[in-house]
C-alpha cells in the first residue's frame, strides 16, 4: 500500500468513526495529535475485523462505501444509516457497530449471544492504557476517564462547565449542561 | 537460614496498623523489624496506575500485585483468566474470585460445600466471602475508599442496649479510652471533614452533649466538597423517617486532602478505589515511610510469616519463622526467624488468623497460637452491603469528583437495633459504575441493541415502572451519530446509587480455618472460609434498605433501576452456582462486600471466649499483639479503618509500657 | 528574554515543537547572562564570559524569601532578606557577594517537592555521595503578583479568596510575565571538575521541616548547577511554557550508548545498582556520605532537540570558545497544543510527559497522572486556601 493510500485509509477511517460516534474529525483526531490514538485504532480495527470475519476485505470495503457515500454529498446522519443498513450483510455492520464501541470505550468487543436463560450481553478487552483514557463514553459523561482527571479541586460541586464536545467551538464560554 | 534478632519487637504485616505500631515505637527510640508478605512500596505508582488503567475489569485490587487478571489466560472455564493460587506465593482474595467461588483453581478461599437440601431462604446456606484485602507493602489501604468515621459509644454497647452481639470489652468505656487515639488517628491519616455537620450527628446520638467526642476534637483538614450527587439527596431525603428516625445527608470525614498540604490536593479522579493516582488519598505508605524515618525500624519484603514459635514453659512468643521468594511465582529461595521482645501481628483478618492456626507445632498449642478459647478465626464479619440504583429526573453529573462524599449516617443507631441490623447509607459519586459496570454496560446497549442496563427493552422495575430511556426509540435499539451522544448523556449524567453498609452479627461458625487440600505456592495453606448471613436480624436489614432505597429514589422523583438478582442456586456447577444471593421474606437479595474483613481474633473480657484482652495482647500469651480489625467484637456502624488506626495506636501505648516493664 | 513563540508554517505538531524548543534556548541565553550588580543583564559582556559570576536569574527571589514565618511580608524586589539563624554563624567576610542561599534539600520530583515535603519521593544523591540541592525562584512580575495581593501570607490568600492568575508576557505590549525556574545544584567536591559547572558559592542549609530528624546545619559550599527549569507564562499559553535543561554529563539514557566515562548521577561501573531508586530512609542531607542514586533517562531527548541543542552550543561556543554553557543541553519543551480546550484545563500538553532527571529523577516514564507531566501536575496546585494557584505550587508555602 502506498504512504498516500495509507493516508487516504487513515482520511476515511478517521471520517467514518466521526459520523458513527457523533464526534467529530477534529476532536477525535485533531490537527496537533498529541494522544493520536487513531494510529492506534486503524491497525488494530483492521486486523481484528480481518480475523474475525475471515473476510480480507472487509475493512477495505467499508472504508470505501464510507468514501463513496461521503462524496454523493449525503449528510452525516444519512451517511451513516447507509452505513449501518442491514443490506450491507452482518458482518460489515457489526464491525462499524464494534468501531462505535471501540471509540466509545477503547475496548474490543465480543458479543455473547442469548441462551435460554441469559440475554445477549457484552464482553470487552482494552486495547492499551492509552486507549482506555481515550474512550470516548468519558467525554459523553461530560467528565474524564476513571482514573484520569484532569480537573481541579472541587470541580465535582458544579455542573460542568461545558456541553459534550463533540465539536470545535469557536468560543469555550458556553454554559450549556444540556445538549 | 537468615536469622533477624536484638528487635525490641516485631511486627508481621505494613499495613495501617503495623505501620502506625512500628512508627510509634520507632519514635520512642525502640528497634522494630516489620515482616511483610508482598512486594515492597514502589518508588513511584505509576506501574501500579498502568496495571489499573489496562485491567478490563477495574476491581479494588486490579492495579496490585500479583495480578488479578489476564486476559490471554482466558479459557471457557476460566473467562477472565484468574490466576491459579497454588502457583503464587502470596495469594489473596479479589473479587473477581467471588463469582469462581467454587473453583480452587481459580479461588484463593476455599470452602465447605453445601449442606444438603437447603432452600433458597435457609440460614445455613453458605456464600462467597465478597471482600478483599492486599498483600503489599502498605497493605489494603492502597484500595481504601478513605471514609475516616469513628464508631459510636452505642456500638460498643451492642449486647447490653439491643440484647445483640456483644459488647465490646468495657463497653462505651471503650469508647471513652480510644477518644484520644481517635484524634491521633484522625491527624496521622490527614482527615478533612466538616465538623459543624459531624456535631450535628453527634448530637443526635447523644455524644455531643457529654463532650464524649474529646475536648480537641476537629479535623486537620476542612471537609471535603460534597457533590452534584449528594447535594441531590441532600435536597429531597429531608422530609423522610425511617423507624421514626429523620434523615439528613451528612458530609463524610475523609483522609484525602481538601488542602494542598505533604500530599497533593483531592483533584477528584474518582478512583479511590482501586487507586489514587496522586496520593491525594492517605495511604499507610505515608505512615511506613515516616516509620522508616525515625531510623529505627526495618521493613523486610517477601517474608512471609509461616510459624510463630512459643517456649514451651513461659508460653511466650519467642520468634516468628518466615519464607522469602523473589518473584510471585518464583521459587521459594529462603527461609528464617525473626525474634524480639514483643510481637505484633497486623497481617489483617484472614492471614492473621491463618498464622495463628497454621502455627501448630509447638507443645501445648496444637491448635494454633494464642487459641485456648478456640476463637481464633471465628466471629469473621463484613458490612454485608445492599446496593441500589436509579436515575435522577434532572443531571447530577456522576461519574465526578471522589467515589463518596457523603452518606446518610442517622440511621446508624435507634431503637430497631433491637430488631434489625443498623446501617449506614454511602452514597455513590460513581454513577452505575459499581452497579452495573457502566459506562461499558449502557453502551453496549445502545450500540448492539442489548438490554442489560433495563435501559433499552422492556423491563419495569419493581415498582412497575418502565425503564426504558426514550419512550419513542423501540425496545433494543442500536443508535449511532448525535442520538447515541444524547442517549448517552442523557443516562450517565443521571446515575446514582446508594449502598446500605449492614451490621452483621458475630457468629462463631463465620470462620477461617486451615484449608486440608489446598496449598499456595510455598507450601502453606490456604483459607476455609465459612460465610453465612443465618440471623434474621440481619436479613431484616436488607428488607428495610430495600424499602428505603425505594423511598428515597420516590422522594427525588427517581427512577429505580435496582435489579432483583437472580434466585439463588446452591446445588449445580461451579459455574451455575451463585455466590452472593438469598432469598428473605419472598424476595430474592445479593449481597455485595464493604471490604470491612472484621472479628476473627477479638478482644473480649474473658480468655474463654476471646482471643484478646482489651489491651490488644492475647490472653495466652504476654508478648504477644494482634491489631487491625480482627480484634473488633462487632463490626458496628462505621467504616472500620479510622478505629483500626485508633487502636493501632492504643496497642502501640501498651507496648511501650510493657516494653519499660520488661526485663528479658 | 522571548515573550512569545514564532511559529513557522507549515504548523505540525513537530514544527511547533521546534519553536518552543528555539524559545527555550533563546530564554536560557538571556537568563545566563552575566549580570550587573543590580541583576540586570551585562550588556558589556555576553554570554559565557566572566564565568561563575552571578547571572541574570541569580537575583530573582527565592521561594524561602517571599515565604515568611508568620506570613510576614517580604521585602521589596531589590532589597536583601536575611538568612537563616544558623546560618547566620558564618562570618558574612568570607561570603563572596552574590552568594546565593540553596535551602531546599533532596531533589524532588515536582509535586511533593513543590508541596513543603520534597522529601516524599526521595532525595538524589551525586556520584560523591551528597545530596543534591534545590531552590526555587520567581521573577519580578511574578513576585509582585504576590506582593499587591497579599498572596505571601495564608491571611493574605484568604483575603484574596479567588484564583490566581499572574500576569502573562505579551509580545504586543512588551510586558513580562510571570517565571519561575527551579535549579538544582551538587556540591563541588570530590569527583566533580569545577571548570565543568556553572558555579556559585550558596549557602547549603539543611532544613528541620524538610524531614523529621533534621537538624538545622549551614554550611557555605560551592555548588555547580546539574538542573534548571523554566516555567513562563505567556498570552497565548497560560498554561505556562516549561522547558528543562540539565548539565550533559547527568546520567546516560536507558537503551542508549553511554557517550561519557563518567556521569554526576550514574555509575557505569556498577552493574548491581538499582536504577531511579532513592536510597533508603531515614533521608538526612546531614549523612557524610550517602550510596550515590544510579540514574537513568527514560524518555530519550529527541532528534529534532539534539540537533538544536549541537545549534546552540555552536553559537555559544563562537561568542565564547570553551564556554562552561557547553556543558547544558535542552530537555523539552513541554506546551499546551490546545491551550483553550473546553474540556481539558491542561491544554493537552505536548509532550505529554516531561522530566529532568535532577528535578523528577523517581518519575520519569508514560504513565498518566502519575509520571512526571509539568502541565498535568502543576494544574492541580493550589494555595491554602484551596483554591487554584495558577500553576504554581509555591503559594501553597504561605504561612
Amino acid at each position: 500500500m502506498s504512504d498516500n493510500s495509507i493516508e487516504k485509509n487513515m482520511d476515511n477511517f478517521i471520517g467514518l468513526s466521526a459520523v458513527l460516534t457523533g464526534f467529530s474529525t477534529e476532536i477525535i483526531a485533531p490537527g496537533l495529535d498529541v494522544v493520536d490514538i487513531k494510529s492506534e485504532y486503524l491497525p488494530f480495527f483492521t486486523k481484528t475485523v480481518t480475523e474475525e470475519s475471515g473476510d480480507a476485505n472487509l475493512v477495505n470495503n467499508i472504508l470505501q462505501e464510507f468514501a463513496s457515500l461521503k462524496n454523493s454529498g449525503l449528510s452525516d446522519q444519512q451517511i451513516g444509516e447507509a452505513m449501518l443498513s442491514l443490506s450491507n450483510g452482518d458482518q460489515f455492520v457489526l464491525a462499524c457497530r464494534k468501531l462505535i464501541f471501540m471509540w466509545y470505550s477503547g475496548a474490543w468487543p465480543t458479543i455473547i449471544p442469548a441462551t435460554e436463560d441469559k440475554p445477549a450481553s457484552t464482553v470487552s478487552n482494552l486495547i492499551s492504557a492509552k486507549s482506555y483514557t481515550a474512550g470516548l463514553a468519558w467525554q459523553v459523561m461530560q467528565s474524564h476517564p476513571m482514573g484520569d482527571s484532569n480537573y481541579r479541586y472541587g470541580y465535582w460541586a458544579t455542573p460542568p462547565p461545558h456541553s459534550v464536545p463533540t465539536q470545535v467551538k469557536e468560543h469555550n464560554d458556553e454554559k450549556s449542561s444540556e445538549l | 537460614m537468615k536469622n533477624h534478632q536484638n528487635y525490641d519487637v516485631v511486627i508481621v504485616g505494613s499495613g495501617i496498623s503495623g505501620s502506625i505500631v512500628a512508627y510509634q515505637l520507632g519514635l520512642q527510640g525502640k528497634k522494630v523489624l516489620i515482616l511483610e508478605a508482598g512486594q515492597a512500596v514502589p518508588v513511584d505508582r505509576s506501574g501500579y496506575m498502568e496495571t489499573f488503567f489496562k485491567a478490563n475489569a477495574k476491581t479494588p485490587e486490579s492495579p496490585y500485585p500479583p495480578t488479578t487478571q489476564n486476559p490471554s489466560a482466558s479459557t471457557p472455564d476460566n473467562p477472565l483468566g484468574l490466576p491459579d493460587p497454588a502457583n503464587e506465593n502470596v495469594p489473596r482474595h479479589t473479587v473477581l474470585q467471588v463469582g469462581a467461588w467454587r473453583k480452587p483453581k481459580q479461588a484463593y478461599f476455599t470452602y465447605p460445600p453445601q449442606e444438603e437440601g437447603l432452600n433458597g431462604d435457609s440460614p445455613k446456606a453458605n456464600f462467597a466471602f465478597a471482600s478483599s484485602y492486599e498483600r503489599i507493602g502498605g497493605g489494603t489501604t492502597w484500595h481504601w475508599l478513605g471514609t475516616s468515621l469513628r464508631l459510636f459509644p452505642n456500638d460498643f454497647e451492642l449486647k447490653t442496649l439491643y440484647n445483640q452481639g456483644v459488647d465490646w470489652p468495657g463497653g462505651k468505656n471503650f469508647y471513652q479510652a480510644l477518644v484520644p487515639y481517635y484524634e491521633k488517628a484522625t491527624n496521622e491519616i490527614g482527615v478533612a471533614g466538616d465538623k459543624d455537620a459531624l456535631d450535628t450527628l453527634y448530637e443526635q446520638f447523644g455524644v455531643s452533649q457529654t463532650g464524649e467526642y474529646g475536648p480537641e476534637y476537629d479535623y486537620p483538614m476542612p471537609g471535603i466538597t460534597e457533590s452534584l450527587v449528594d447535594q441531590a439527596f441532600s435536597a429531597s431525603v429531608m422530609p423522610l423517617k425511617v423507624d421514626g428516625i429523620p434523615l439528613y445527608v451528612t458530609p463524610t470525614p475523609q483522609g484525602r486532602n481538601s488542602l494542598p498540604g505533604e500530599r497533593r490536593q483531592c483533584a477528584g479522579n474518582t478512583n479511590c478505589i482501586p487507586i489514587c493516582p496522586i496520593q491525594a488519598k492517605y495511604d499507610a505508605t505515608v505512615t511506613l515511610a515516616r516509620a522508616q524515618q525515625t531510623g529505627n525500624v526495618d521493613v523486610l519484603y517477601r517474608h512471609v510469616a509461616c510459624n510463630i514459635r512459643v517456649d514451651e514453659n513461659t508460653a511466650d512468643i519467642i520468634g516468628i519463622d518466615f519464607l522469602t521468594y523473589d518473584t510471585h511465582t518464583g521459587i521459594q529461595t529462603g527461609s528464617g526467624t525473626a525474634t524480639g521482645k514483643i510481637y505484633v501481628l497486623a497481617a489483617h483478618a484472614i492471614e492473621t488468623p491463618k498464622l495463628l492456626l497454621m502455627s501448630n507445632k509447638n507443645k501445648k498449642c496444637s491448635d494454633g497460637v494464642a487459641n485456648s478459647s478456640g476463637q481464633v478465626g471465628r466471629n469473621l464479619m463484613d458490612h454485608v452491603m445492599y446496593l441500589s440504583w436509579a436515575l435522577a429526573k434532572e443531571p447530577v453529573y456522576a461519574f465526578r469528583g471522589p467515589l463518596s462524599t457523603a452518606g446518610i449516617e442517622s440511621l446508624r443507631d435507634g431503637e430497631f437495633r433491637k430488631d434489625r441490623s443498623a446501617y449506614r447509607i454511602e452514597i455513590g459519586n460513581e454513577g452505575w459504575q459499581w452497579a452495573a459496570n457502566d459506562p461499558f454496560t449502557t453502551l453496549a446497549d445502545f450500540v448492539f441493541g442489548q438490554d442489560n442496563s433495563q435501559l433499552n427493552g422492556n423491563a419495569v422495575n419493581q415498582q412497575n415502572q418502565p425503564l426504558r430511556w426514550d419512550p419513542k426509540l423501540p425496545a433494543n435499539s442500536q443508535l449511532f451519530g448525535q442520538q447515541l451522544v444524547a442517549a448517552l448523556n442523557g443516562i450517565y449524567t443521571r446515575q446514582i446509587r446508594l449502598g446500605f453498609l449492614i451490621e452483621q452479627l458475630p457468629d462463631p461458625e463465620n470462620r477461617v480455618e486451615l484449608s486440608k487440600t489446598e496449598k499456595d505456592h510455598l507450601g502453606l495453606p490456604r483459607p476455609l472460609v465459612t460465610y453465612r448471613i443465618p440471623e434474621d436480624y440481619v436479613r431484616n436489614a436488607f428488607v428495610s434498605a430495600k424499602e428505603v432505597s425505594t423511598k428515597i429514589y420516590n422522594a427525588m422523583g427517581a427512577t429505580e433501576y435496582t435489579k432483583a438478582p437472580p434466585a439463588p442456586v446452591f446445588y449445580d456447577t461451579p459455574d451455575k452456582v451463585t455466590a452472593t444471593n438469598f432469598q428473605y421474606q419472598g424476595n430474592n437479595f445479593t449481597f455485595y462486600g464493604a471490604g470491612h474483613i472484621v472479628g476473627t481474633y477479638r478482644m473480649g473480657t474473658r480468655s474463654d471466649n476471646s482471643v484478646l484482652n482489651s489491651r490488644q495482647q492475647s490472653w495466652d500469651h504476654r508478648n504477644l499483639y494482634m491489631v487491625g480489625s480482627g480484634v473488633f467484637p462487632t463490626v458496628a456502624t462505621g467504616n472500620p479503618t479510622l478505629t483500626i488506626a485508633a487502636l493501632a495506636f492504643q496497642a502501640a501505648d501498651n507496648i511501650l509500657l510493657d516494653l519499660a516493664g520488661i526485663t528479658f | 528574554m522571548p515573550l512569545a513563540i514564532t511559529a513557522t508554517p507549515p504548523i505540525s505538531l513537530a514544527s511547533l515543537q521546534h519553536d518552543f524548543d528555539v524559545f527555550s534556548w533563546q530564554s536560557f541565553v538571556a537568563l545566563n547572562w552575566p549580570a550587573n550588580a543590580d541583576g540586570t543583564p551585562n550588556n558589556q559582556l555576553v554570554i559565557g564570559q566572566s564565568p561563575n559570576a552571578p547571572v541574570v536569574w541569580q537575583s530573582w527571589k527565592e521561594s524561602r524569601d517571599i515565604f515568611l514565618p508568620g506570613g510576614a511580608r517580604p521585602p521589596a524586589w531589590n532589597q536583601t532578606n536575611p538568612v537563616p539563624d544558623v546560618c547566620k554563624t558564618i562570618d558574612p567576610t568570607i561570603i563572596p557577594p552574590g552568594t546565593i542561599h540553596l535551602t531546599q534539600v533532596g531533589k524532588t520530583p515536582n509535586v511533593l517537592d513543590e508541596s513543603g515535603e520534597p522529601f516524599q519521593t526521595g532525595p538524589l544523591i551525586d556520584q560523591n555521595g551528597q545530596y543534591t540541592r534545590y531552590e526555587i525562584l520567581t521573577n519580578e512580575a511574578m513576585f509582585n503578583y504576590i506582593l499587591d495581593n497579599n498572596l505571601y501570607s495564608k491571611s493574605g490568600q484568604k483575603t484574596f479568596g479567588k484564583d490566581a492568575n499572574f500576569p502573562a508576557s505579551d509580545s504586543a505590549s512588551g510586558r513580562v510575565g510571570a517565571i519561575m525556574l527551579k535549579a538544582a545544584w551538587v556540591r563541588m567536591t570530590g569527583k566533580f571538575n569545577p571548570s565543568r559547572y556553572h558555579t556559585t558559592y550558596a549557602l547549603v542549609y539543611n532544613n528541620p521541616e524538610e524531614q523529621n530528624g533534621v537538624k538545622p546545619a549551614c554550611s557555605l559550599e560551592r555548588v555547580g548547577l546539574v538542573g534548571f527549569h523554566i516555567a513562563h507564562k505567556t498570552k497565548d499559553e497560560p498554561q505556562w511554557i516549561w522547558s528543562t535543561f540539565e548539565h550533559v554529563a547527568n546520567a546516560p539514557t536507558k537503551g542508549e550508548p553511554r557517550s561519557l566515562p563518567a556521569y554526576n548521577f550514574f555509575n557505569p561501573a556498577c552493574t548491581e545498582c538499582k536504577v531511579n531508586e532513592p536510597p533508603p530512609r531515614p533521608w538526612n542531607p546531614a549523612h557524610p556520605y550517602t550510596a550515590p542514586t544510579q540514574v537513568e533517562r527514560i524518555i530519550p531527548i529527541t532528534n529534532d532537540t539534539k540537533k538544536l541543542n549541537q545549534l546552540y552550543h555552536a553559537a555559544l561556543a563562537k561568542a565564547v570558545p570553551g564556554s562552561v554553557w557547553l556543558n547544558y543541553e535542552l530537555v523539552s519543551t513541554q506546551w499546551p497544543t490546545n491551550a483553550k480546550s473546553p474540556t481539558d484545563p491542561t491544554g493537552a500538553p505536548a509532550p505529554a510527559f516531561l522530566a529532568n532527571t535532577t528535578l523528577e529523577t523517581y518519575i520519569q516514564g508514560d504513565v498518566r497522572q502519575t509520571s512526571s507531566s509539568c502541565m498535568a501536575c502543576h494544574n492541580n496546585a493550589t494555595a491554602t486556601n484551596g483554591l487554584f494557584s495558577d500553576f504554581t505550587y509555591l503559594l501553597q508555602r504561605a504561612q
